[in-house]
């Protein structure tokens, strides 16, 4: 639809914000690694639930982790470039 | 009446939940939290002038404002409600996502939004200021700021009942944490909060309830697997779209396809996209106009999968449930109520954590409809009865502190109505009803008012308050004399539902018939006047030339394909 990075952003025009997908990468890598952690040790736990046979939270967890870790890492705010001194730190376009 | 079940399977289950909680679950749970609030306290460095607070700024990226519209639609209360309805009416229920989205959203996006960009307006009751005069922005605006605080307050309501049912929760807990922390994020951010703890919703939702269809579909053995289960388990057609509605008694729904496609699909669905504040608010603070333009297509793209998270859930619920769930004003020792279908298959399917992350999404869900309608409440107050009616000539930094201001008492009148809701139960049903006599005949007047010049202030104005009191007289007719509903809806098999769709489809065309009739006799506003708020004035836009593939037209066309071709695969 949008085909560059930008349009993936916030736009700021007069100030640099961090893009709401980094906050959405944080936040699901965060679920994904207790999710995971929770999938691991449901293989000597299996929980009570219909087709557990299927771990759905370790699956769920390395989805989730891997989605929100490639977030927030390709939205993460850049330090300053040397030489590039007077740009500003904005988000990876 | 979502919630009027509700409010019956808690009143049983009050001591029982569905659901228990692990500490993982929690630490889900807190983690978001902690996030909202977070962002809240970030964006507030951003939210330095009123454009920024209530117009995040202007600055919003088409993906952005796109799914910020669609998740100020996505709330629990509609996730579980339409689950609900799958598992009582079948994939009929879809035609709320199908039918009811695709034409509109993407009407709005080619045709409307120019206008409303082009006229710089901040809100739909001030292109109706600048369309009809300040008479018609007083009606639309003051109904619409009443409403959404309301409608917050129901959603708060809705919410603690919700949590008290799923997770055994107490009521005033849940009311208080929540609104505190809506409170908070708004009052900080503004539209930038709303928008992006939408966004965060979106997310949350679809992770929190992808695992209750691919799960559901393994054990029902695939879409053949599922429908011969539920041929099994119920009499009726409940895999079908368009086949079982050539009358009103052949469908479980007792919908006539005219009604879906006139009523729901043509008027409920204009009048709510095109005009509903709540929703084109998020397109309004796009970057530029292209982006706004496509923020409501976009959207459409995911309204379009939406079912299959809500309806999915439902269709499975009938197959493979080990029980049936009853309507709530049945249930009994050990039954469950349709309204429970949707957190049933996820304590079914999901285990700890993710069973926290599908509750977190309900409570997104939840919260980002509070904040949703509080931002709203606030842009409406500020703009549309704060500036011209009490105090025209304040500073900038004087109408944001109004509108933060008015965030705290939008919070505070939301939880007033919650808990007068709790007293006061039938309100929330009159409530809902309410937001509904308004939704058709505004779409009828602003888009009367975009496409036909010799609309004039007169004929908007009193269009639209026929077109309301016409929709309240055929509800109280039906509610005191409910063998009414035969007249109204063209059928002695019509059931409620057909009242909302007829109601509708009647109102908008009164609001047409009066506006059209009163515009005839009386003066029009001057063509000059009318520069950028009607068909054939609208000045050349500085949209950018861009390839054919980043046109809204070019996507447009493509959710309409995708729209053809589910309606034929599902027929």
């Amino acid at each position: 639809m949008e085909d560059n990075d930008s349009t993936l952003h916030v736009h700021r025009a007069h100030h640099e914000m961090l893009p709401v997908w980094f906050f959405i990468g944080c936040l699901l890598l965060f679920y994904g690694l207790v999710i995971l952690f929770v999938g691991i040790r449901e293989f000597h736990h299996p929980p009570a639930v219909v087709l557990a046979g299927y771990h759905a939270s370790l699956w769920g967890g390395i989805f989730l982790t891997v989605f929100g870790g490639g977030f927030t890492i390709h939205f993460a705010p850049r330090r300053k470039r040397r030489g590039n001194e007077g740009a500003s730190a904005g988000p990876k376009r | 009446m979502i919630l009027a079940n509700m409010v019956a399977a808690v009143e049983w289950q009050s001591t029982g939940r569905l659901i228990t909680l692990s500490v993982p679950d929690l630490i889900i749970i807190v983690a978001y939290f902690a996030m909202v609030l977070g962002i809240g306290f970030y964006l507030k460095r951003y939210a330095t002038t009123s454009d920024d607070f209530f117009m995040a700024g202007r600055d919003m990226t088409a993906w952005v404002a796109g799914l910020s519209f669609l998740s100020a639609n996505l709330g629990a209360l509609e996730l579980m409600g339409w689950a609900a309805a799958a598992y009582q009416y079948g994939i009929l229920a879809t035609h709320f996502y199908w039918i009811a989205a695709f034409p509109s959203m993407v009407f709005l996006g080619l045709v409307m939004m120019p206008f409303y960009y082009a006229s710089n307006t901040h809100s739909v009751p001030g292109y109706l200021q600048l369309r009809y005069g300040e008479a018609t922005r007083a009606l639309s605006g003051v109904s619409f700021a009443v409403m959404t605080v309301l409608m917050s307050g129901i959603n708060m309501y809705a919410m603690a009942l919700v949590m008290q049912l799923v997770l055994g929760w107490n009521f005033h807990f849940s009311i208080w944490v929540s609104s505190l922390t809506v409170a908070i994020y708004v009052t900080l951010g503004g539209l930038y909060s709303a928008i992006f703890n939408e966004v965060l919703q979106f997310f949350l939702i679809w992770f929190g309830a992808l695992s209750i269809p691919i799960l559901g579909m393994i054990e029902a053995g695939g879409w053949n697997g599922l429908v011969a289960k539920i041929h099994e388990r119920v009499q009726g057609d409940y895999v079908h779209l368009w086949a079982p509605m050539s009358t009103f008694n052949g469908n479980p729904m007792g919908v006539h396809w005219t009604g879906i496609v006139f009523g729901l699909g043509g008027v409920i669905a204009f009048g709510y996209w095109t005009t509903d504040f709540l929703v084109v608010q998020r397109a309004m603070a796009a970057k530029d106009l292209r982006s706004a333009r496509l923020a409501p297509i976009i959207a459409s793209y995911f309204k379009m999968l939406v079912p299959a998270i809500v309806i999915l859930p439902g269709l499975l619920g009938i197959a493979v449930l080990p029980f049936k769930l009853v309507p709530a004003n049945t249930v009994g020792m050990g039954l469950h109520s349709y309204n429970e279908v949707l957190p049933l298959m996820l304590a079914r399917y999901c285990g700890p954590g993710l069973l926290g992350l599908g509750v977190t999404a309900l409570i997104a869900g939840f919260m980002s409809g509070m904040a949703g309608n509080v931002s709203a409440f606030a842009t409406v107050w500020t703009y549309d009865i704060y500036q011209p009616h009490i105090y025209k000539h304040g500073s900038d930094r004087h109408y944001l502190l109004v509108g933060r201001w008015c965030t705290i008492l939008g919070v505070i009148a939301s939880i007033g109505t919650a808990y007068l809701v709790t007293h006061f139960r039938s309100i929330m049903d009159y409530m809902q009803a309410l937001v509904s006599f308004f939704i058709a005949p505004l779409g009828a007047t602003v888009i009367i008012g975009m496409l036909w010049k010799r609309a004039t202030p007169k004929g908007g104005f009193w269009g639209l308050l026929a077109g309301t009191l016409s929709s309240v007289g055929m509800y109280a007719v039906v509610t005191i004399h409910p063998e009414a509903l035969r007249y109204v809806a063209l059928s002695a098999q019509a059931k409620p539902i057909a009242d909302d769709l007829y109601r509708a489809l009647w109102s908008c065309l009164i609001c047409i018939f009066v506006t059209v009739g009163v515009s005839l006799f009386t003066e029009p506003k001057p063509i000059a006047e009318l520069k950028n708020l009607v068909l054939g004035h609208l000045a050349a836009t500085d949209e950018e030339v861009v390839p054919l593939y980043k046109r809204p037209i070019f996507w447009a066309v493509g959710v309409a394909v995708l729209f053809a071709t589910l309606q034929i695969v599902f027929w």
